[in-house]
Formats: structure tokens, C-alpha cells, sequence
């Protein structure tokens, strides 16, 4: 039983069945809501591919080390996740920094670990004198960006679409 | 996520529901997405956000956008926690209220 309710939903005079009925119509009103929300968040195509261009930059940045190339690619990759998070926001209107349920969640988490585990490989590689190993850490970290994000994506529409 | 059920008649009116659960999952959403979303007119969506704002429920931010050519400025919605925990109060209501509808059938 539904603990709190305040007015003409505690009134005995109103039915229950047109009360369960009101709840069933505004649960659906949400429901497609939610669904025409989606519509419009959905990522465009050339977000995750210029992300994952990014991400291998930063990733692969040790192969400059000592450089001044390390820091220009860390510099200019950053601002290109700076600008691609923009443009995501000027493109749909709406600025979200947190994910719909735990299946985004847990996706998310796991590509967040597998690139700082790919950008400790690429130091650990730099340090110990297997630099060019490093373009395949990147080349990894793109792929990991790139369909990890895609399957975020999935996950993120299908809760979105589910959730409250 | 509160997860105890409260009907929250302030919140339950159509359109204030939906502003709210549109607002919900996003961290803020420009005035004239709810307006597409929603299909509602400019007049009728500012009248139930100025009394979601006097509710506490809704913040209003205005601010210059590279989105736009002219001068105006855009209007951003954001959900207050107090707001959110309404909201998400009267969802559970909702779905109690609506299983209880299930479980009669």
C-alpha cells in the first residue's frame, strides 16, 4: 500500500480502479517521454571515432616522452575532448555527466580502468626502452574507446528509455 | 533515489510530471528541448516551470549560447535535489499504485 499519499488519492470517494488507471496513463506519458528524450540524446556517428582519436593521443603521448610532443598531444587531445563534449551539448541541448542505470555504469567503469591500465602500459613500455609497442597501446585504446563506447551507448539508450 | 512511495500532488499535474521526468536523467536541458519534447507552447511550459521554481522543484539559469545567432539568452532547466527525491517519491507511488491495478486483474 502506498504509505503518505496526500489528497483526492486518499479520498475513498475516488475509485480506485480511476486511480490506478491515472497511475498507469502517467507512468506511460513518462515512459514516451523518455523514449523521445533518448531519440535526441543519441550519440551522433562521428562523436566516438574523434573520442577514440583522442584517447589514443593521450594514451600513446609516452612515446614522446622528454618531448615536446608529449605534452602537445596531451594538451591538444584534451582540448579535443573538451570541444567534442561541447559540441555534443550544443547539438542536443542537454548536458548530461552521469549514466542512466548500472549497466552504463559498469560499462563505463570498466573502459574507464582498461585505459588507465593501457596508459600505465604505455609508460611502463616507455621506461623500459619498447617504445614503438607503445602505437599499439594506443591503437588498442582506440578500439577500446570506439566500440566500448558504442556499447555504452546501448546501454545507456536502453536505461534511459526504461528508467524513470 | 528515494525508496520510500510518496504521492506528491505539487508534482502530479501532467505537465509538471513531465518536465520533471524529462529533467530527471539529464543534469540540465534547454527550455526549448522540453518545448520539442513535450509538444507544449512557450506560454504553457513557462507557466508550469515559473510554479515548479516556486515549488523548489526547478532551477532556471540563463545564459549566453554559441548555439544561438542572436543576442538572446538561453534558458537552462535544472532539477533541484528536492525536486528529485519528489520526484522520485512519487514515481514509487506511481508503480505501487499501478502494480496494485496488476495484481487485482
Amino acid at each position: 500500500m502506498v504509505s503518505n499519499m496526500e489528497s483526492h488519492y486518499e479520498d475513498s470517494r475516488y475509485p480506485a480502479d480511476d486511480r490506478n488507471r491515472d497511475a498507469r496513463e502517467a507512468l506511460g506519458a513518462l515512459q514516451s517521454d523518455r523514449s523521445a528524450l533518448a531519440d535526441r540524446v543519441a550519440t551522433p556517428g562521428w562523436y566516438y571515432p574523434l573520442l577514440a582519436l583522442a584517447t589514443a593521443a593521450i594514451v600513446g603521448s609516452p612515446i614522446g616522452t622528454g618531448t615536446i610532443w608529449q605534452s602537445l598531444l596531451v594538451t591538444f587531445a584534451s582540448l579535443g575532448i573538451v570541444f567534442l563534449a561541447l559540441a555534443y551539448q550544443k547539438k542536443t541541448g542537454v548536458t548530461i555527466t552521469h549514466t542512466a542505470g548500472p549497466r552504463s555504469l559498469t560499462v563505463a567503469i570498466v573502459m574507464g580502468v582498461v585505459i588507465v591500465l593501457l596508459l600505465g602500459v604505455s609508460f611502463a613500455l616507455a621506461a623500459t626502452g619498447n617504445g614503438v609497442w607503445i602505437i599499439a597501446s594506443a591503437l588498442a585504446a582506440f578500439l577500446v574507446m570506439w566500440l566500448g563506447g558504442r556499447a555504452y551507448d546501448r546501454a545507456f539508450d536502453r536505461e534511459l528509455r526504461r528508467g524513470r | 533515489m528515494a525508496d520510500d512511495a510518496r504521492f506528491s500532488e505539487a508534482i502530479h499535474a501532467p505537465n509538471r510530471l513531465r518536465i520533471c521526468g524529462l529533467l530527471r536523467p539529464v543534469d540540465s536541458a534547454e527550455f526549448s528541448v522540453l518545448k520539442d519534447t513535450l509538444g507544449l507552447s512557450e506560454a504553457n511550459l513557462s507557466k508550469t516551470v515559473r510554479s515548479l521554481v516556486e515549488l523548489g522543484f526547478v532551477t532556471v539559469k540563463k545564459s549566453t549560447s554559441s548555439s544561438r545567432t542572436d543576442k538572446r539568452l538561453t534558458t537552462t532547466l535544472s532539477l533541484t535535489p528536492l525536486g528529485q527525491y519528489t520526484f522520485d517519491a512519487h514515481i514509487v507511488a506511481l508503480q505501487r499504485l499501478a502494480a496494485e491495478a496488476l495484481g487485482d486483474q
